[in-house]
């Protein structure tokens, strides 16, 4: 879970890759860089919050008028200031490149290029050893532009057979331009937006989401297609071409949860998917417990307040934000250890009492990872004196481990992985309890918009991984080293 | 000049005064199936008879020699009596035979649409047997549906889901009954919004509109009740109605054009006479609900009292094919027409009951229905009694001085108070808006 943006423009750049991080600060907010390329590169990483690290001497001193830009939320490696991205290697030319995504077979890529190639990594984690393969393939190159294309899209291709995972990755070769391609399952998203300049030229933006687009005046021509490169070369040429397609699985957990509800992401509108979770999950409600109608409707504020809007409409019962969120205090889900995470809900959320006391209320959460935050927000609707209380998800029971860049924990912590239906409305403490059904969820994300999604990634849900390579054995080894990544070992 | 009106109800009475005020001074006869002492009271002659009884009435025309005849109601027009008119060439306003079938036949008014690719009709089938009859009747919705049966049934061949038909089994039960006696029906898709009259001038070839008008079917406020011949009316100072958009009206307007032109090409023959278009505003825009191929009741008495221009002249343009917009002008007032019927009505109503209107301060005003005088005394027989109407300034004067002067007949009678009233018409705005409110699918 990372937020990426690349700009390719006729002025300097680094003004507005600053502005992009900021619309996508949602994506990680552990650390961020910028880095800009003018026959060099410039760079300025640091850990927090963007408007933490980045102050407007920073932005004067990062020139060029193309580069690329990464805010973190660390899936892999550790959490120092030395594996902040984007990163770079300054041979066989200077490329530098931001990631989002996860590797799954970093281990083994990570062993041939230590110990058959002799090279030094600096860093634990998965992005650079896409940097060393990436640079790899670009040892040969040409100054006729299509020929070089074609020497990008053969670099691009050792990657794609080599490299097991998601990898959604924005880049920039000195000299030479602006690269972005994604992996053949297209998990990790990637947008693609162009603007016009008064003098006939354009400019290019490619990122993990549209959600700066507005404010930037891009406009959205579509996605970076899975398995597809994409470059502008330094004279401000595009070259697009898929190159290694497969089934295209974009992640349903970024329109649960994850992107940011103006996004549209692979031809879908986030908040229009949210909408229909809602309403899906409000139709299921409506056959289930047909003689259960709640007084109110509340979201687990702010990611749910969309599809609860709509489960509210569906039912045709009061929507209320009776649970207010201090807008200023990080997500909670970004924390890295269980126990700060349950304090800090009762210390970021306030229920408020005309909107449940004596009342028969329904909470809609987008998800139950863990199942202790949404604990905590039942204990505090029922202390402000709920009638009854009822809770919905509108994402499935999540039951393993992802692999493919949302930092879901192992399956021990997974509350549906142990527990049964009936034992996680006893555990919650609510009365009725009900989960979105897998098929709802993906109607809910594929009912509209002209996306070429063939079966969206819910390997957490269905244990489905789609670029294989995970078999058991390689998916406790996987949840072994996490943990003691987390566990600073 | 001599001129025959077919009919004893308050339109007629409302045709009667019309032409009683001619600058021509016609003298006026009646064939009626009552003694109205309302329009009595300008006729030289009055016949009280079966006013289907075609051969009767002609025989009638030829002893007063009748230049001109009105038909009013439906009935004679089904029964040719324009036809028989024509054929001894007195003058007609009111439609053949044939062309009246765009009143007395449902199936043949949409079918005739579909033919002539005029726009504006719910969806719909016609049937002649039960085939298909519940499957559509499912497709259509628990509450989506109207059957109409084909041909004239006096107001009671039109049930609708919900008010007349509570479930699909009542609604099987009723096209059963039309199936057995050989009737064809209709079923329509129900309409929802806000219904109102579109009456034109129609001269074979030019359509005049008049204002339109809003009739209430309903007999209680606030529309409960059961449906009945039209407790009420009104019309606004700019004959529009004030939840009708422009497109709207156009849309009434066009669809009438058509339908005339289209019935012209179909039979051959020409249309002189009233056609009135019962549309309904919905969220969909201007749909059809059914053409009428006379003067509505309460409708005519709504137009004519603000009709500016002589009628007598309106009737020979007509009959002389020379309409025009400029020789037919109406006031720009607004009416109120109330209708006091007999306490029961329309399902059981008192019958024969004394009312008193000596208190009355407009006799002019004033229209009888199905009322009946006998040595001096008015009696009410049981249908729509009394007719009275407001003229004023804006609605809500009109329908001021239409309830004081209903208030004034005294009797076992009652009348809707709403009609008219600001909060009824409020009521109505709001309903369109909420109608015209865009639904998306997310």
């Amino acid at each position: 879970m990372c937020g990426i943006v690349g700009i390719f423009s006729h002025e300097p750049v680094a003004a507005e890759l600053h502005d992009s991080l900021i619309h996508l600060q949602h994506r990680g907010q552990d650390a961020a860089g910028i880095l800009t390329c003018q026959e060099r590169f410039f760079v300025k990483h640091g850990l927090g919050l963007v408007r933490e690290i980045f102050n407007s001497e920073d932005i004067v001193r990062l020139h060029g008028n193309m580069g690329i830009a990464h805010t973190r939320y660390p899936t892999a490696g550790g959490y120092s200031l030395t594996d902040v991205q984007p990163l770079w290697i300054g041979s066989p030319f200077g490329v530098a490149l931001a990631h989002n995504g996860n590797l799954v077979n970093y281990a083994a890529l990570a062993t041939e290029i230590t110990q058959q190639k002799h090279r030094h990594l600096n860093s634990t984690i998965d992005s650079e050893v896409l940097l060393h393969l990436l640079a790899d393939g670009l040892t040969y190159t040409a100054d006729d532009e299509e020929i070089f294309f074609g020497k990008l899209c053969d670099a691009v291709q050792l990657i794609f057979t080599k490299a097991q995972g998601s990898y959604s990755i924005v880049s920039v070769l000195i000299g030479k331009g602006l690269l972005a391609f994604r992996d053949p399952h297209g998990i990790r998203p990637l947008v693609f937006g162009e603007r016009g300049n008064p003098n006939g030229t354009k400019d290019y933006i490619v990122a993990s989401e549209t959600t700066m687009f507005h404010a930037l005046g891009f406009e959205s021509k579509g996605d970076v297609q899975p398995g597809e490169v994409v470059f502008v070369n330094r004279s401000g040429k595009l070259f697009r071409k898929i190159i290694n397609k497969k089934q295209f699985s974009p992640c349903i957990f970024e329109y649960v949860y994850f992107a940011r509800p103006d996004s549209t992401l692979d031809e879908v509108s986030v908040y229009r998917a949210r909408l229909r979770m809602g309403q899906n999950l409000a139709r299921q409600w409506k056959k289930k417990y047909p003689d259960t109608i709640p007084d109110v409707v509340i979201p687990a504020p702010f990611t749910s307040n969309t599809a609860a809007l709509s489960f509210a409409h569906e039912l045709g019962v009061r929507y209320s934000e009776g649970l207010y969120k201090n807008p200023f205090i990080g997500r909670t889900f970004i924390m890295p250890n269980g126990k700060e995470r349950s304090r800090s809900v009762r210390y970021k959320l306030t229920p408020q009492k005309t909107e449940i006391q004596n009342k028969k209320v329904l909470v809609l959460d987008d998800s139950i990872v863990r199942g202790t935050t949404c604990r905590e927000i039942i204990k505090m609707v029922k202390e402000c004196g709920s009638k009854e209380i009822y809770f919905t998800s509108a994402c499935p029971p999540i039951i393993n481990p992802c692999f493919y860049g949302i930092d879901m924990p192992t399956r021990d912590e997974l509350i549906a992985a142990k527990l049964s239906h009936e034992e996680i409305r006893e555990f919650l403490g609510v009365d009725k309890l009900l989960y979105q059904d897998l098929d709802d969820l993906v109607e809910a994300v594929t009912r509209r918009g002209n996306h070429q999604i063939e079966k969206p990634c819910m390997a957490c849900m269905n244990g489905c991984y789609v670029t294989g390579g995970l078999d058991e054995k390689t998916i406790q080894q996987l949840q072994c080293s996490r943990q003691n990544e987390k566990a600073g070992v | 000049m001599n001129i025959l009106i077919v009919g004893s109800g308050a339109r007629e009475h409302a045709i009667a005064r019309a032409l009683h005020a001619s600058s021509e001074h016609p003298t006026l006869f009646c064939c009626g199936t009552s003694n109205n002492p309302g329009i009595q009271q300008y006729t030289e002659q009055y016949w009280v008879g079966n006013i289907c009884s075609i051969e009767e009435l002609v025989t009638l025309t030829k002893d007063w020699r009748i230049d001109m005849a009105i038909i009013g109601p439906e009935a004679p027009l089904d029964k040719g009596l324009a036809d028989a008119l024509l054929e001894r060439n007195i003058a007609v306003i009111g439609p053949r035979q044939k062309l009246a079938r765009i009143e007395t036949s449902k199936s043949f008014a949409r079918t005739l649409m579909d033919k002539y690719q005029i726009p504006g009709s719910p969806d719909y089938r016609v049937f002649n047997q039960l085939f298909g009859v519940k499957e559509y009747l499912q497709e259509l919705g628990e509450m989506g549906y109207v059957i109409k049966a084909d041909g004239l049934m006096s107001g009671k061949g039109v049930k609708v889901a919900g008010d007349h038909l509570h479930s699909l089994q009542d609604a099987l039960q009723y096209c059963e009954e039309l199936s057995d006696a050989n009737q064809i029906f209709v079923i329509e898709e129900k309409l929802i919004g806000q219904e109102f009259s579109l009456l034109c001038f129609c001269d074979g070839e030019h359509l005049i509109p008049m204002p339109i008008v809003q009739d209430h079917k309903r007999a209680f406020i606030n529309d409960e009740g059961p449906n009945t011949g039209g407790m009420g009316s009104y019309s606004d100072t700019d004959h529009r109605l004030p939840f009708l958009t422009d497109a709207d009206i156009q849309t009434a307007l066009d669809m009438n054009e058509a339908v005339i032109k289209a019935l012209t090409i179909e039979t051959g023959q020409k249309y002189v006479g009233i056609l009135y278009g019962s549309f309904i505003a919905t969220k969909n825009g201007v749909k059809l609900i059914e053409y009428n191929a006379r003067f509505g009741d309460p409708e005519a008495m709504n137009v004519l009292a603000i009709l500016e221009s002589d009628f007598l002249a309106v009737c020979k343009m007509m009959i002389a094919g020379t309409l025009s917009s400029e020789q037919v002008c109406f006031a720009n007032l607004a009416t109120v027409c109330k209708y006091a019927v007999p306490q029961g009505y329309p399902d059981k109503p008192v019958k024969n009951a004394l009312i008193d209107i000596s208190q009355v301060l407009h006799p002019e005003r004033i229209y009888f229905a199905a009322v009946d005088e006998r040595y001096g005394k008015l009696y009410a027989t049981g249908s729509r009694a009394i007719a009275v109407l407001g003229v004023a300034s804006n609605i809500f004067e009109a329908e001021q001085f239409a309830e004081e002067e209903i208030n004034r007949i005294t009797g076992p009678l009652f009348h809707r108070k709403d009609i008219g009233t600001r909060e009824l018409i409020d009521q109505r705005i709001r309903q369109m808006i909420l109608l015209r409110k865009v639904e998306y699918e997310i």
